[in-house]
């Protein structure tokens, strides 16, 4: 049976952020992930999960100002405090709210550095993080994204965050596969996964073109949900925008058989 | 819904090649393909064709030559000659049988060349037949092929196809874009055939993994075919699949979808 969060950040957004675990608890989901909880205190996150028998599933460390076009930090040489100071931010929300899984956003190359010079400090900031977190039972993920809706960013495809997680070498640091990003990237989504599945700690799915639900675009998730039902037993990010309202948006889950398979 | 036709290479495989002009036809087809007619007499083909009504919609260059046994002849900068002798062959079934296209073939790269003298070649052969085939009103058709199931193919991605179409510079070379192989090599599918459109001469489906019927993998086959209907493709869509089951049982997904 697959296990779906809901992503606060895209889903339930017709409410202010406190209100979206409720609705997200009324509507059947046991897990929740967004973005980022920092403009909020733990307390009234953890409050809104406890009172809505929620699960934290995950959450970003801080990824610089994404108003400013920021889409993570983790590559600049010249912002690795920033990015120091952001693990122990995100290390204490995540402890405080039970959280098992820190997602990493790398940064969108914007040409001043070389690219060895930006990989280096990637890794450099990886280790850090990998560091201050071991032995907490949490993972730390990687996530590649599209170059369509982020152009420039550092890890575009799967084999690269292959690359990456093997030259860290621990097995709490992990790939974040999120299907509508690798399905603009690269395609064959469910070999992609059956070779790697080992390395993949989180799974996020939206359809392809336009990032709304399963069943509005050019993926068949009946058939990745029920492959996945049999082959992974992690939990799935609903990060997409729901086309309708949210609630309309939501009859995907059982035409698609995405928890009754 | 898109002009579907049975590639009977693929499917029908239950029956004599011969036969299976007869067995697409009673399940409803009114198009073929197939690879390799070249087992069969043309006056044998063209008997099914017009017994049952049946448009012969492409074929390929055939890709060995039959005396040297060497293959991957649109590749080889040392045997243009074969190469022209194979299009001639190729030439006289397509016009014979009035196919729209051929997919003229690429191939896995031969040993002993640089990529640059190799591309060369293959560009000089493609204008030859992109020429050739003008004069006859056929479409050269040049097909990307993934590298899980062909390693070493030589052309595998549709900006690699659209780079050696810009290069052979002829308004008769064509796009073939099938569908499975771009799933394996790039996705992004429902993007890149509005944007390819133009430039695509011929459509070929099959589901990933496995290249069997669609709804058996990871591709919404609907929604590809909408897009079809959307962007006015008036085209044809080989179905070159290998059925799950059998051809019959495997055709469900039409129907479904007509």
């Amino acid at each position: 049976m697959n296990k779906l969060a809901a992503n606060l950040s895209m889903l339930f957004t017709e409410e202010e952020f406190l209100k979206r675990f409720k609705l997200a608890s009324d509507n059947g989901f046991l897990g929740v992930e967004y973005l980022f909880p920092y403009e909020y205190k733990k307390e009234d996150i953890k409050n809104e999960l406890d009172s809505n028998n929620l699960k934290q599933i995950l959450f970003d460390f801080p990824a610089g100002d994404f108003s400013k076009g920021d889409r993570g930090i983790a590559i600049f040489p010249d912002r690795k405090s920033e990015f120091q100071e952001g693990v122990h931010k995100a290390l204490e929300y995540a402890e405080y709210l039970d959280c098992n899984r820190l997602t990493v956003l790398v940064g969108i190359d914007n040409g001043k550095f070389s690219k060895t010079e930006l990989h280096d400090t990637l890794i450099e900031n990886l280790s850090y993080a990998a560091e201050k977190i071991k032995n907490k039972n949490i993972n730390i993920l990687v996530e590649a994204l599209n170059t369509i809706d982020a152009p420039n960013y550092f890890v575009s495809n799967t084999e690269y965050c292959k690359k990456i997680i093997k030259e860290i070498d621990l097995d709490y640091v992990k790939i974040q596969y999120d299907i509508y990003h690798m399905q603009i990237m690269e395609g064959d989504i469910l070999r992609t996964f059956e070779n790697n599945k080992d390395l993949i700690g989180h799974i996020q799915i939206a359809d392809n073109p336009g990032r709304n639900e399963p069943g509005t675009g050019e993926l068949n998730y009946k058939k990745i949900f029920s492959y996945l039902s049999k082959n992974y037993d992690g939990w799935i990010g609903c990060e997409y925008s729901p086309k309708q309202s949210t609630l309309e948006g939501l009859s995907w889950i059982n035409k698609n058989g995405a928890i009754d398979a | 819904m898109p002009n579907f036709e049975a590639n009977i290479q693929f499917m029908y495989n239950e029956f004599e090649l011969i036969d299976r002009y007869e067995q697409a036809a009673k399940s409803g087809f009114k198009g073929v393909e197939l690879q390799s007619p070249y087992s069969l007499e043309i006056d044998q083909i063209k008997e099914k064709l017009n017994k049952f009504n049946l448009k012969h919609v492409i074929i390929n260059l055939p890709v060995t030559d039959p005396d040297t046994n060497l293959g991957n002849l649109a590749l080889r900068p040392d045997r243009k000659d074969l190469f022209l002798e194979r299009l001639d062959l190729g030439i006289s079934y397509a016009s014979n049988l009035e196919c729209i296209g051929i997919n003229t073939g690429i191939g896995t790269k031969p040993d002993g060349f640089s990529n640059e003298e190799i591309y060369e070649t293959l560009i000089e052969n493609q204008k030859i037949a992109s020429e050739k085939l003008f004069e006859k009103d056929i479409k050269a058709l040049i097909e990307p092929i993934n590298t899980v199931d062909q390693p070493g193919f030589f052309i595998n991605t549709s900006q690699q196809g659209i780079d050696l179409l810009d290069e052979i510079n002829h308004s008769n070379a064509f796009l073939l874009y099938d569908v499975y192989h771009m799933q394996i090599m790039e996705g992004d599918l429902v993007r890149k055939i509005t944007k390819l459109i133009d430039k695509i001469g011929h459509i070929q489906i099959a589901d990933n993994p496995g290249r069997n019927e669609p709804g058996t993998g990871e591709i919404n086959y609907s929604r590809i075919f909408s897009l079809l209907d959307e962007i006015d493709y008036k085209g044809w869509v080989g179905c070159e699949y290998r059925p799950l089951v059998d051809t019959q049982s495997s055709l469900s997904w039409m129907r479904k979808n007509l």
